[in-house]
């Protein structure tokens, strides 16, 4: 419903982030052989619109995401390209200044989010700590604006009182949602928003992202491993594998005709259970070894469709159809895979 | 050659493996000490009166939200933890009645394995090391029995050659790769029954189905019952015969898995499969319609325990417990449900 009006409101509205080339390694240090967990990805979002970030454990999504807020562990380091967002390359920005982008323009819902509370702080004094960082809110005016976060997220008044134990899972992800949308940030990251919680709770927190982004017209990155439940929410989806985007498409074009052999798979693998499949798929064997990851096609030791050309060469992310790109020489067998 | 020799044979027919009659976990809450001098004690009826019984060979699932219980009732099937009513008799062998010591001789023959991975398996010891401490702890010590229950186990979970992981860590593998030592590591003392607490969930889509069809392997090749505890309904439905829907302590609804998928009668179970995405973007996102608060399962309503977030509750729901019954379903014969609004199946006239 909403995601179509936004579809076409996306087309005149102005892109909000663009991230070129975008690298980021990890090693322990200098000596070490870096892990490239993103290798040269490209993305755009505009304003009001959800891109979904879907690929196994270890492809680099998370680490995209966290690139993208400069949240990086200490052995993460962007590398290479650009992060383009209210006209700067963030990923250049020195330290002192990342401050100001966290939580007021880009803000982040943590994976396993539920348990990233401080469990000796009132979940409405953590709430606060961003407002105050920001100086967004009056100091006096704050603990209404707490209260009016928490509605938005229909949690109680009295929960900014509770301590985080006290709430369930579902309470917890929703407090999340509620300090994530504190500042009224431009871009809201959502690392596997609903990863462990079960199907109740995880309706509630999907429905909750759409019409807050509805009201607040951020526009958001969803990452997770659950593909049904990201297509969705999501206007677009980026289909990562081994450190790369190797498929973008909208959703709907995505789900009916995948040209990547990795989507299409993937996309076999899932059960929906109103309409189970005889045989669930299964994708043999494991994602490349990202400290050390093979020459051409990344998905080639696993994929059916591979030739040589897929060893020696690695395929280019081009356009096969309207917004939809793929990396695959072979793109055009997929349909018959 | 299965060792169900040394279990005592009760009066369950042969092909049910385990039978629960009004099994309870019930506990008091823990309040402060001064508060413990005013206060009534809370009681959290943590399992309460359930029913179930699941045949040689099945394959049952047990699905419901986060705090329905539904983990407690596993750990108490094998008295992990210990009920506090009821019965649960394992080939007709009353588990109550039994001691310590014969608890854990039954142990072998009931085997649990856990949610996560990551956290179920000591990452210090090698994965010979954590396959031969099950045999160690049921004095299944001769090097040789020992060797070779290790390789028939990581032949069954499909972790080949078995050389190659023998000396490995736990974190030189993958999920789905630990997934399936821990059920090597049930397998090593040949059980009856395993229970799995959500053997799946924590897994990518692309491995997910590979531990699915272990399990369905398992069963038909060493006729191994199942009960596994799951919110991925998806998976339930693919793996199991029977699904039972629990909530606040209670089976709800129980039926054939494709059956309660499709033609859910309780409304809490039809609440819960309306909130399943499906994969297809063009179909809308849903919601439960019940809101995603589950009450705890202290002071309950009285009545039906499911009134208070009903849309089709009634007064009736608030005062009258609901009956376990048969009710009519288009898509299994043997369909149960306790909901005051589900008609009763009408029984044939002779």
């Amino acid at each position: 419903m909403s995601k179509q009006t936004q579809n076409r409101a996306r087309v005149a509205d102005e892109t909000l982030l663009s991230v070129r080339n975008l690298s980021t390694y990890y090693r322990e240090d200098e000596s070490d052989v870096p892990v490239r967990a993103v290798d040269g990805v490209d993305l755009e979002i505009a304003r009001g619109e959800t891109y979904g970030l879907v690929g196994e454990s270890g492809c680099g999504k998370s680490t995209l995401g966290l690139s993208l807020i400069r949240a990086l562990p200490p052995q993460g380091e962007i590398v290479d390209g650009e992060i383009r967002f209210g006209g700067r390359d963030i990923g250049q920005l020195p330290r002192a200044e990342v401050k100001d982008v966290q939580w007021a323009e880009i803000s982040m819902i943590y994976q396993g989010a539920q348990n990233a509370f401080n469990p000796v702080k009132t979940v409405g004094a953590q709430i606060r700590e961003p407002l105050r960082v920001h100086d967004i809110v009056p100091e006096g005016e704050r603990e209404g604006r707490v209260a009016e976060l928490l509605e938005k997220v229909n949690l109680q008044p009295d929960v900014a009182e509770q301590y985080p134990h006290e709430l369930s899972g579902g309470m917890k992800q929703r407090a999340a949602i509620a300090m994530a949308i504190a500042c009224e940030p431009d871009l809201l990251i959502a690392d596997e928003p609903t990863t462990a919680l079960d199907v109740i709770v995880q309706a509630e927190v999907l429905n909750m992202l759409q019409e807050l982004q509805d009201e607040l017209n951020f526009g958001m990155l969803v990452i997770s491993h659950n593909l049904a439940a990201i297509m969705k929410l999501s206007d677009r989806i980026g289909v990562m594998y081994g450190g790369k985007i190797v498929e973008t498409a909208p959703s709907e074009t995505l789900y009916d005709t995948p040209r990547h052999p990795y989507t299409a798979r993937l996309l076999r693998s899932l059960i929906d259970p109103r309409r189970p499949p005889e045989q669930v798929e299964t994708i043999d064997g494991t994602p490349p070894d990202l400290r050390d990851p093979p020459t051409g096609c990344r998905f080639a030791a696993r994929c059916d469709l591979a030739t040589e050309q897929c060893t020696a060469d690695e395929p280019p992310l081009e356009a096969v159809g309207d917004e939809h790109e793929t990396a695959c020489f072979h793109h055009d067998e997929v349909p018959e895979l | 050659m299965s060792s169900n020799t040394t279990v005592p044979q009760g009066e369950a027919s042969d092909d049910t493996i385990l039978e629960v009659r009004n099994l309870e976990k019930h506990y008091i809450k823990s309040t402060g000490w001064l508060e413990s001098f005013f206060a009534d004690e809370e009681r959290v009826r943590a399992v309460d009166g359930v029913n179930l019984s699941i045949g040689r060979g099945e394959i049952f699932s047990v699905v419901g939200e986060s705090g329905c219980g539904k983990t407690t009732l596993g750990k108490t099937l094998l008295r992990v933890i210990e009920p506090t009513g009821g019965e649960i008799r394992f080939n007709g062998t009353d588990l109550s009645t039994l001691s310590s010591t014969e608890m854990q001789e039954m142990r072998k023959h009931v085997q649990i394995v856990y949610q996560d991975p990551f956290e179920a398996l000591n990452p210090k010891r090698t994965v010979r090391g954590l396959l031969r401490q099950p045999m160690e702890i049921h004095d299944i010590t001769a090097p040789e029995e020992q060797r070779d229950r290790i390789h028939r186990a990581l032949e069954d979970v499909n972790l080949l050659p078995a050389e190659d992981f023998l000396d490995r860590y736990p974190e030189e593998l993958s999920g789905g790769q630990l997934q399936r030592v821990l059920f090597a590591r049930a397998l090593v003392l040949d059980p009856e029954l395993i229970v799995a607490d959500e053997p799946s969930s924590m897994l990518d889509a692309s491995v997910r189905a590979r531990v699915l069809d272990l399990i369905e392997e398992l069963r038909t090749e060493r006729n191994i019952s199942f009960f596994i505890i799951t919110h991925d309904i998806g998976a339930a439905r693919y793996l199991s015969d029977r699904i039972g829907v629990m909530y606040l302590g209670r089976i709800v609804e129980m039926g054939s898995a494709d059956g309660i998928v499709e033609d859910p009668k309780h409304p809490y179970s039809k609440a819960l499969i309306q909130s399943i995405p499906s994969p297809d973007p063009r179909e809308p996102l849903e919601s439960s319609g019940i809101g995603s608060e589950v009450p705890e399962p202290v002071d309950l309503p009285s009545g039906c325990r499911f009134h208070p977030r009903c849309p089709a509750a009634t007064e009736h729901c608030k005062t009258a417990d609901p009956e376990w019954r048969s009710v009519p379903s288009e898509a299994d014969d043997d369909r149960m449900t306790e909901c005051h609004e589900v008609e009763p199946k009408q029984h044939p006239t002779d």
